[in-house]
């Protein structure tokens, strides 16, 4: 990464996009999710073992070939890389890797996934959303007063994603047509909304502001303007936005129409 | 003798490449039937609504069929062994005609499916009926224009060559392997 | 040991028996280098679109932008750019590197490696090549059809690849040529099996055949196993297409559907993962093999390289489940195929100790070959290790699908096989055609193209760890997107520079075979079979079956007499 440090745009633009450096875009965005940091604390470690790694290789290759090239080295030494000395070295490297890095990277991930990313929250404090993906667009469900999917006082909306700071927050999705995936970079994590079946996430968000929901799966022509837009409130302005959603709802869902029903009973 | 070495290398040659083709062959329909398990765990019910009144007589019918077609096929490589030429071409083509009879007896299995209303667009279950037949079928159609050619081969046969039996025997491997994944799909499909 | 002597053929005297209807393994080889290079000639221009697009968007595309796309002013539409990273996948593994690394360097080499006349069944060797080329023009057909190709990327998941999501008649000519291509490649696949256990020279053990051979053959193994599974998939996506069954059709657009599209991605990494391997293998082989012929001594370890190429090969088969770590998996399924990817690290380890281990203490002469293969170590080194994010589960939940993954797998699978695939063409170029091609040139070569090929794939690792993620047709509609356009573009700039590399590579290879200097029977000094013979190789191969002796890496032997550093496998190994 060092060597790419020269590349630093050097314009006299004042737009703040294109005076950053390479490290500051290469950089993902915002961490905004309770646990993000464990996935992003996983790739620094598994960064440190690769470079560390590579180096080696590198080392391998290129000293080598300086230091025993035709010119350097006129008699090859003749070996089947057979001799004991050999299988040790051959065995160390085999145990750094295995140690280092497969049992490291495993256990800790393996750790994370069952104690973090598949532990999913129950009961009434967690925030409930169903999402139904379709080409090309993300509807959104909330329960409404009552708590209970699929009657007539959901709030749903398209595209539109409003959550509360600080609250676990559970979203079940399934698919209409193609398969989509739903990503949260912010957040660090995707899953694929598939049709016929129910796939679920869940997050924590700790950062109020606007970011968004992308597509990450090719679902068609289109795949590249399915974006949503996820708005993280705090508690007080969230309580108050569910409030007057709740009474919109009611007002305006149309209850004689068959397409409002898309949502399904909740999963535990 | 030398001869002799010949023989056994291009018996050993062809039972190599056999064996592959049979490995891959199974793969293809391996994959179908790993197919069948995952719609089966997931189904909730199984066999889904309204498809419990499958007829089992035309499946049974093309069982019994392939499988007489299959012995037939086998007294056929016991006589050309004992060097019997016309017995074995009696045998051979009784396996034609029953190989030809279980084509037709699918075609009665569709025939009496479509009756019953399950076509190949009526949910996971009829899919599966037809997919699995179709492709079975058009193997089978594969191995009854080979038993043709092993008919034209053998018309007037009287000193048994090895290339020819070692044909023969290559041709009853992929018919014997047809009897059995048709069995498994009898099996799968209509007995369970 | 089975062995047995093949007749000698006649010499074909029709120009169409002897170029086009051929049975010899080296001619059929020549059509596979041709047709793979036709294809990889227009995998390529399709990958400089799809970069054009990922730049520039908006902008028209040069040169031919206007001829293709009249009706947008020479900008690539959002379905034609659909198209495009869907056929280039295709293209490039399918129609590409298959025929190249499997077709070419397998029919070419195999039998001359092994010392035998022609391959166990050259009739169906014929035939697999022919079935190749109608699956090939199937493939191209498909993109003149109402709707256009196939625009549901290389993997072609329903319920996307179904009717309800590319009507078009392009998805089914897709899949048939798929399907077509895979009959073919199983044929090719059950020749080189039998070929290796029946026709070896006698004397030779499976551990005195080249790595070479080795790779390929571990490659046909697994072709023969897993193809008939994408078949079978393939067939199925078919009858949903054509006939209406519903395997793959679910959720509220399907009217009546409750298939499972999830089965198909199942079915096709099943198949998709050993591909990955079906592809490198070959390329592994071959470097194996150069690093221990350009060093002058032999391949380090080279009975562990072999055990470990094996062992890889049988992993493969079972970690297929990394792909689909997002599609929500029971918890200890995802869990078991992360443990099991992650134990592929030790073989590869064995593997680059090996490589290395090989070029130490070695003689090593720069020969074009010699660069290619060091590139190789290098690039499969980078992709090796970026393969480790992924196979990691939480990891993965960010990457996957993002551009890293794009970066990860063109090292593996594009840059490797690449840089291998001209490899093997430069070092048995003399055997095959009799010329050998600039030294010079071939340096040049090298250089743009490793330059290019890191400037394109290193930008992919960093925009995917930025976030970016696949198959956008214009990425800065996101927000968080907008600073990696100036990576985008230098990504762009990369691969147009690797693209004008090839252009010394055609202009070498056409001058080569069109005034080239003629090659000696053995212009490398090694010690493999197909050197014991004239140059290029005659239609029968081998005038006497060659009687191995000793094993395919003895160099820099210091009991060798004066002036010799290699011996032949057909001389007893010479002992101090």
């Amino acid at each position: 990464m060092l060597f790419f440090d020269s590349a630093k745009a050097a314009t006299t633009d004042l737009d703040p996009v294109q005076q950053m450096s390479f490290w500051d875009r290469i950089q993902p965005p915002v961490d905004i999710s309770a646990n993000g940091h464990k996935i992003m604390d996983l790739f620094n470690y598994t960064t440190f073992m690769v470079i560390f790694f590579f180096i080696l290789v590198c080392i391998g290759i290129f000293g080598f070939s300086y230091f025993y090239s035709h010119k350097r080295n006129k008699k090859p030494y003749y070996t089947y890389g057979n001799k004991k000395s050999h299988k040790n070295v051959g065995l160390a490297f085999g145990m750094a890797v295995f140690i280092l890095i497969d049992c490291a990277i495993t256990i800790q991930s393996n750790n994370d996934l069952v104690n973090t990313f598949f532990n999913f929250p129950k009961g009434e404090e967690v925030v409930r959303i169903q999402v139904m993906a379709q080409q090309w667009l993300w509807n959104i469900r909330y329960p409404g007063a009552d708590n209970v999917f699929n009657t007539d006082d959901d709030v749903v909306t398209i595209n539109d994603l409003r959550l509360p700071i600080d609250k676990k927050v559970v979203v079940q999705m399934t698919s209409k047509d193609v398969i989509h995936s739903f990503y949260l970079p912010n957040v660090r994590q995707k899953r694929d909304a598939m049709p016929g079946r129910l796939s679920r996430i869940w997050f924590e968000l700790k950062k109020t502001g606007e970011f968004d929901i992308a597509c990450a799966e090719m679902c068609g022509t289109h795949h590249y303007i399915m974006k949503g837009k996820m708005i993280v409130y705090t508690q007080d302005e969230y309580d108050s936005w569910v409030k007057q959603a709740n009474q919109v709802a009611l007002s305006a869902n149309d209850t004689e129409d068959p397409d409002l029903y898309w949502g399904w009973k909740w999963e535990e | 003798m030398e001869n002799q070495k010949a023989k056994n290398i291009q018996t050993i040659q062809s039972s190599i490449t056999m064996t592959v083709l049979l490995v891959s062959f199974s793969m293809l329909f391996g994959t179908l039937f790993m197919g069948y398990m995952v719609y089966r765990v997931r189904a909730t019910a199984w066999p889904p609504m309204g498809m419990n009144d499958l007829s089992l007589f035309y499946p049974s019918v093309s069982t019994v069929v392939i499988a007489l077609s299959s012995i037939a096929f086998y007294f056929f490589e016991q006589q050309i062994n004992l060097k019997k030429f016309s017995p074995a071409r009696l045998y051979l083509l009784s396996s034609l005609f029953l190989g030809l009879g279980f084509c037709l007896s699918q075609v009665m299995v569709w025939k009496d499916l479509a009756l019953r209303g399950i076509t190949q667009g009526s949910g996971i279950f009829g899919s599966m009926i037809y997919g699995f037949t179709w492709i079975h079928i058009a193997h089978v159609a594969v191995g009854v224009t080979l038993l043709v050619w092993l008919v034209i081969k053998f018309k007037n046969v009287s000193v048994l060559n090895h290339q020819d039996s070692l044909k023969a025997k290559n041709v009853g491997m992929f018919w014997h392997f047809l009897g059995l994944v048709w069995l498994l799909m009898y099996l799968i499909l209509f007995v369970f | 040991m089975a062995f047995y002597e093949q007749h000698i053929h006649e010499a074909p005297k029709t120009f169409l028996k002897k170029y086009v209807f051929s049975f010899d393994h080296k001619v059929i080889g020549k059509q596979f280098l041709w047709y793979g290079i036709f294809f990889l000639g227009i995998g390529g221009i399709m990958a400089l679109m799809i970069r054009w697009a990922l730049a520039f968007p908006g902008v028209a595309f040069p040169v031919f932008g206007n001829f293709l796309f009249p009706e947008t002013g020479g900008v690539i539409p959002p379905d034609t750019y659909s198209m495009l990273f869907t056929l280039h996948g295709t293209i490039m593994i399918f129609y590409a590197i298959t025929p190249i690394l499997i077709g070419c360097f397998g029919n070419f080499c195999i039998p001359l490696m092994i010392g035998a006349r022609d391959m166990a069944f050259p009739s169906a060797n014929m035939l697999s090549f022919w079935i190749a080329v109608l699956s090939g023009a199937v493939l191209l057909a498909s993109l003149f059809t109402p709707l256009g190709g196939a625009a549901g990327g290389w993997t072609s998941y329903p319920t996307l690849s179904t009717l309800i999501g590319s009507p078009g008649v392009g998805q089914t000519l897709w899949t048939l040529a798929i399907f077509i291509l895979g009959v073919s490649s199983t044929m090719g696949a059950i020749n080189y099996i039998t070929t290796v256990i029946t026709l070896r020279a006698p004397g030779m053990g499976y551990f005195d055949m080249p790595l070479t051979v080795w790779g390929l053959w571990l490659t046909a193994i697994l072709n023969a196993i897993f193809l008939p599974v994408l078949g079978a998939g393939c067939l199925l996506l078919i009858f949903d297409r054509v006939f209406g069954t519903h395997f793959f059709l679910a959720g509220a657009a399907a009217t009546s559907g409750n298939g499972d599209p999830i089965l198909f991605q199942h079915v096709f990494w099943i198949f998709g993962h050993p591909e990955v391997y079906i592809l490198i293998l070959p390329a592994w082989g071959i470097v194996s093999d150069l690093l221990s012929f350009f060093s002058r001594k032999p391949a380090f370890g080279a009975k562990a390289t072999a055990l470990s190429m094996t062992s890889i090969t049988i992993l493969s088969t079972l970690v297929y489940g990394h792909h689909m770590f997002t599609t929500s998996m029971s918890p200890l399924l995802t869990q078991s195929f992360m443990t099991l990817t992650m134990t592929i690290s030790i073989p590869s380890t064995v593997f680059f100790f090996n490589w290395l281990g090989t070029i130490w203490r070695g003689s090593i002469r720069f020969d074009s070959p010699m660069l290619f293969s060091l590139g190789v170590v290098f690039v499969f080194g980078l992709g090796g290790l970026t393969g480790l994010y992924l196979g990691t589960v939480t990891t993965d939940l960010y990457l996957h699908d993002t551009y890293f993954v794009v970066g990860h797998f063109h090292y593996t699978m594009a840059a490797s096989v690449l840089l291998g695939g001209f490899a093997g063409i430069y070092f048995w170029m003399p055997k095959m055609f009799g010329v050998m091609m600039n030294e010079a040139i071939a340096k040049v070569h090298f250089w743009i193209t490793m330059l290019g090929l890191n400037g394109v794939f290193m930008g992919m690792l960093f925009v995917g760890y930025g976030g970016m993620h696949r198959r956008l047709y214009n990425p800065f509609w996101y927000d968080f997107l907008q600073k990696l356009i100036p990576i985008n573009t230098f990504i762009t700039w990369s691969a147009i520079l690797m693209g004008f590399g090839q252009f010394f590579f055609l202009y070498n290879f056409i001058h080569a075979l069109l005034k080239g200097k003629k090659a000696e029977d053995n212009p490398w000094n090694v010690g493999t079979l197909e050197w014991t013979i004239p140059s290029p190789a005659p239609n029968y191969n081998f005038k006497d079956i060659p009687v191995v002796k000793c094993g395919p890496h003895e160099l820099g032997n210091p009991a060798l007499p004066e002036g010799r550093d290699f011996q032949y496998q057909t001389e007893e190994l010479v002992k101090a």
